[in-house]
């Protein structure tokens, strides 16, 4: 166990509310080497925020056991907290007291974390400097924005210097510069101290900069674990023709019929039905051939563009796992849709 | 500033441990801070009791005391009602104020940050019942300096002042149990104060703040033996009204009754706190309210 | 897709003309509000404890107080019907005038209140009497469980239909008078975001100035004290209506007509009430306030 800060096996929790069963882990088996940074991606209600709170025995599973650092999250959850830095995610800044100073929630925890006085007040200094917040650390915390309180958070998560830091989206909120900055850091974190962390988002492009290893979790489960480049290199096996017609929705039947009767077609994986336009995604054996057989099938149709795109990451998502993840939204940056205007 | 130089600060390792009563004395400060930042509701508080001592030397005037003679608490009701409102405050704060923590943690979504700390809650409800009961002392020492302007006819001296002090410690100790176990039910029905609220009103009603329960029926006056709060109020109105200490036969046999509650009690409602609270860590409510 | 967008877009064509009537949206306010709080199940519950245990204490107090003491000021030597009348009576004011304030308090926190004022003025002002109205019906509640519950224990309280409908009058003219008061609380609320110390102050003013537990005339020896209870209108309205149902005097009685006169020149305030909390809600809106708790 020694070469490992995270193992999990097995881990499962089950939610019950009324007849109605919720699984929201589901036998997850993950091993997380000290001195990495571990990503774990995946939609909303992936699970993601229910796993790490078993990791920081916040909540006891219903099946299987972790170690952090070698102890038992059922039998010595104290030892685990003292080796955990955990920070909770979503965004609106609850988990701290709204009516303290920001320097006073950060000497709290530092106490309760076993800091010592002098250690603490050092830390915070530094910590409030970096973070931008040292003119408003004797504000009340309920006059903050979101962003400061992310960032006290995240303090927080660190003041007791832990080895393991298990992080719920930490970057949400944040500015960009911010969260630049703050990324930047947790690298540092990594590479110079070799701490671990384990940490998730469901913003594909921070986790591919910044992760050693992703695990992507959809359902309670675990569907992927690799590396960002394996990770691309899957994604790269996918080949999207996007079409683009300058028509009204009456004729995307007549238009899917034709599509689909193509041999190089293999799968339509959406379509949309704009004000007077369609565009159509579908997964193909090969661009070069299927770019002119799409167009030339759809003659007569008054064709904008059929060109080669990109996969969105909900259509990474379907290749890696090979379900459909429902209620996925592209983020922002990255693995999305730039393929669509040439 | 530079990622080096905050990276600087997490290249050494302390390897402390903060002393308990620090931490105690910590999460104490912590409850006053957010209190006081309520200031309007502490003048409240304050106005309150002001006027409901006044309300009572009023009332007093047109009450004949032969019932609380009777009951063997003297000649004067103002005493009597001045008695009960002035340790009222330490009623609240071990019926209240451990259902009180664990709603408000909720509330502000701390819960979770605290629980995932190597710390026990146990710092924080010790830290909060500190509090409270510094609190409940300031009004104490109001209310009966209060009291003794208005010329309520309590012997107060060394005496009397240590055995209050002794009987205060007991009362905490003794109705505790009663605040764990409904901090337990918060836990469990996220419904905090109503059933808070009930018990404040309960224990006013039966231990006898306003009147006494020898004025009760007799099936009634059963229910008010089985709260600590009747033998507390009884030994301190008795110590305050008499001037005797703590070896009045009385008095002893007060005390035995609150330290039996407090030996039965504590075992029981830790004992329900804890089926609740590992309940909740499995539902994974803890943080919801 | 573009069905469903072109369907929600054809609400918005029609300019709706007929508009509902006041008092109809004042009650519509009122009816939705009833609604919300029969959800409150175990606050319902323990509301009804707090009414029993409260008369529960002045009904065992009542055994300590001496009938010739309180017969000797001129009451009825029933003190658990003087009690009941009076509780019952400054509860029934308190609830009503905090309500509106609490609801106010309540809108801003979940954020709905500028939404709220976002609505034309006329609307605003019948959103307002429909929660005036809401916070009287809510607590009348309080006041006929008090009431019938000190009845039960045994209060000496008049069953003379004509007297009940005096003392209903008079309770009517007293809710008028604080109405106004309420109103004001509420403004004030909005511009200074101290709920608890005004609504408190108020209810403490109430209680104990109003002579709510005691008979004012033991404040008689207290000069200053005795005159600030004088002064409050809520103190002529609890001595008209307790001497109503206690002493069974008539309004024509030469003290109760002496106690009307106050009450009646505290009247205007209903109409100060509305102009100061339109001040109020204007200097918010100029401050930029009204969302902020």
């Amino acid at each position: 166990m020694g070469e490992y800060a995270i193992v999990s096996e097995n881990l499962t929790k089950i939610f019950r509310s009324g007849k109605r069963k919720i699984v929201a882990v589901d036998h997850v088996s993950l091993k997380i080497k000290r001195g990495e940074f571990f990503g774990l991606l995946g939609p909303n209600g992936a699970g993601k925020t229910t796993f790490t709170k078993m990791l920081v025995t916040l909540l006891i599973p219903d099946e299987g056991e972790a170690w952090v650092d070698g102890f038992s999250i059922l039998k010595e959850p104290i030892e685990v907290r003292k080796r955990v830095g955990w920070m909770m995610g979503e965004t609106g800044g609850r988990a701290l007291y709204w009516r303290l100073s920001g320097y006073d929630n950060l000497m709290f925890f530092a106490k309760l974390h076993n800091v010592p006085r002098d250690v603490a007040e050092q830390r915070i200094k530094v910590l409030l400097r970096f973070v931008e917040l040292e003119n408003d650390a004797h504000k009340l915390v309920m006059n903050y924005s979101t962003g400061m309180r992310v960032k006290l958070m995240l303090i927080r998560a660190l003041l007791h210097n832990p080895d393991i830091l298990i992080l719920d989206e930490p970057t949400l909120g944040l500015d960009v510069e911010s969260a630049r900055k703050v990324r930047t850091f947790l690298r540092r974190l990594v590479d110079d101290l070799g701490k671990t962390i384990l940490f998730t988002s469901h913003n594909m492009y921070e986790v591919e900069m910044l992760c050693d290893r992703i695990a992507i979790i959809n359902r309670g489960r675990i569907i992927f674990i690799g590396t960002p480049r394996e990770i691309r290199e899957k994604v790269e096996e996918i080949k999207i023709v996007e079409i683009q017609l300058a028509e009204n929705g009456n004729v995307l039947d007549d238009v899917l019929r034709r599509i689909t009767s193509l041999s190089v077609v293999n799968e339509v994986l959406s379509k949309e039905i704009l004000e007077r336009n369609i565009i159509i995604r579908v997964s193909v054996t090969d661009h070069a051939t299927a770019i002119p057989e799409i167009a030339n099938a759809l003659r007569g149709y008054n064709i904008e563009s059929v060109h080669r795109a990109l996969p969105t990451l909900e259509e990474a998502f379907l290749k890696l796992a090979g379900v459909k993840i429902f209620s996925m939204k592209p983020s922002g940056v990255g693995v999305g849709r730039y393929g669509r205007r040439r | 500033m530079s990622v080096e130089e905050a990276l600087e600060m997490f290249k050494s390792k302390v390897s402390g441990q903060v002393p308990f009563r620090e931490k105690v004395l910590a999460s104490m400060i912590r409850r006053a801070k957010i209190r006081l930042s309520y200031k309007t509701w502490i003048i409240f508080d304050f106005a309150n009791t002001f006027f409901m001592v006044l309300t009572y030397f009023l009332l007093a005037f047109i009450i004949t005391p032969e019932d609380i003679s009777r009951a063997g608490y003297g000649p004067s009701y103002f005493a009597f009602a001045l008695i009960g409102i002035a340790i009222s405050h330490y009623v609240t704060a071990s019926l209240r104020s451990l259902s009180m923590t664990i709603r408000l943690e909720q509330f502000y979504g701390t819960i979770e940050s605290i629980l995932s700390t190597p710390t026990s809650f146990i710092v924080l409800f010790l830290g909060d019942i500190l509090y409270f009961f510094l609190y409940s002392t300031i009004f104490l020492v109001l209310i009966l300096w209060l009291g003794l302007f208005l010329g309520a006819p309590i012997i107060l001296n060394l005496d009397t002042a240590l055995t209050l002090c002794v009987l205060i410690v007991l009362l905490m100790l003794s109705n505790l149990p009663i605040g764990i176990a409904s901090a337990a039910m918060i836990l469990k029905f996220k419904q905090g104060n109503p059933i808070g609220w009930a018990l404040t009103w309960i224990n006013q009603f039966f231990a006898g703040t306003f009147f006494p329960i020898t004025l009760l029926p007799t099936e009634l006056r059963a229910i008010s033996f089985l709260l600590p709060l009747t033998f507390s109020l009884d030994a301190i109105r008795y110590s305050l009204i008499w001037g005797v200490n703590l070896l009045h036969p009385r008095i002893l046999s007060d005390v035995i009754y609150m330290v039996i509650y407090a030996i039965i009690g504590y075992p029981i409602a830790l004992k329900i706190f804890n089926i609740v609270y590992d309940d909740a860590r499995k539902r994974g409510e803890l943080g919801t309210y | 897709m573009a069905e469903d967008v072109r369907e929600a877009l054809e609400i918005f064509r029609v300019r709706e003309t007929k508009k509902d009537s006041f008092m109809a949206r004042a009650l519509a306010s009122l009816y939705y509000q009833l609604k919300i709080i029969a959800t409150y199940k175990m606050f319902l519950a323990i509301e009804f404890i707090d009414i029993i245990l409260s008369v529960l204490i002045y009904y065992f107090v009542g055994f300590l107080v001496s009938p010739q003491a309180l017969s000797s000021l001129g009451y009825s030597p029933d003190y658990l019907a003087f009690a009941v009348l009076g509780i019952g009576m400054s509860r029934y004011l308190w609830t009503s005038i905090s309500r509106l304030a609490h609801k106010l308090s309540h809108e801003i926190s979940e954020g709905t209140f500028e939404s709220l004022v976002a609505i034309d003025v006329d609307n605003f002002r019948s959103w307002l009497i429909g929660q005036v109205i809401y916070g009287f019906t809510w607590s009348s509640m309080w006041f006929v469980g008090t009431i019938l519950v000190g009845m039960a224990l045994g209060a000496k309280i008049s069953g003379d239909p004509i007297l009940w409908f005096q003392a209903i009058f008079i309770l009517l003219l007293t809710i008028a008078v604080h109405v106004g008061i309420g109103i004001i609380a509420a403004g004030m609320y909005i511009k200074h975001k101290q709920l608890e110390t005004m609504l408190v102050f108020l209810s403490l003013v109430m209680e104990f100035f109003g002579g709510v537990l005691y008979p004012l005339s033991l404040l008689y020896n207290y000069r200053p004290l005795y005159y600030i209870a004088m002064l409050l209108p809520f103190t002529h309205g609890l001595e008209m209506f307790r001497r109503t149902l206690m002493n069974e005097w008539t309004i024509l009685h030469p003290q109760m007509l002496l106690h009307l006169g106050f009450l009646l020149v505290f009247l205007p305030l209903i109409y100060l009430g509305f102009k100061i909390f339109e001040r109020y809600l204007n200097l918010a809106r100029k401050e930029g306030v009204l969302g902020t708790y």
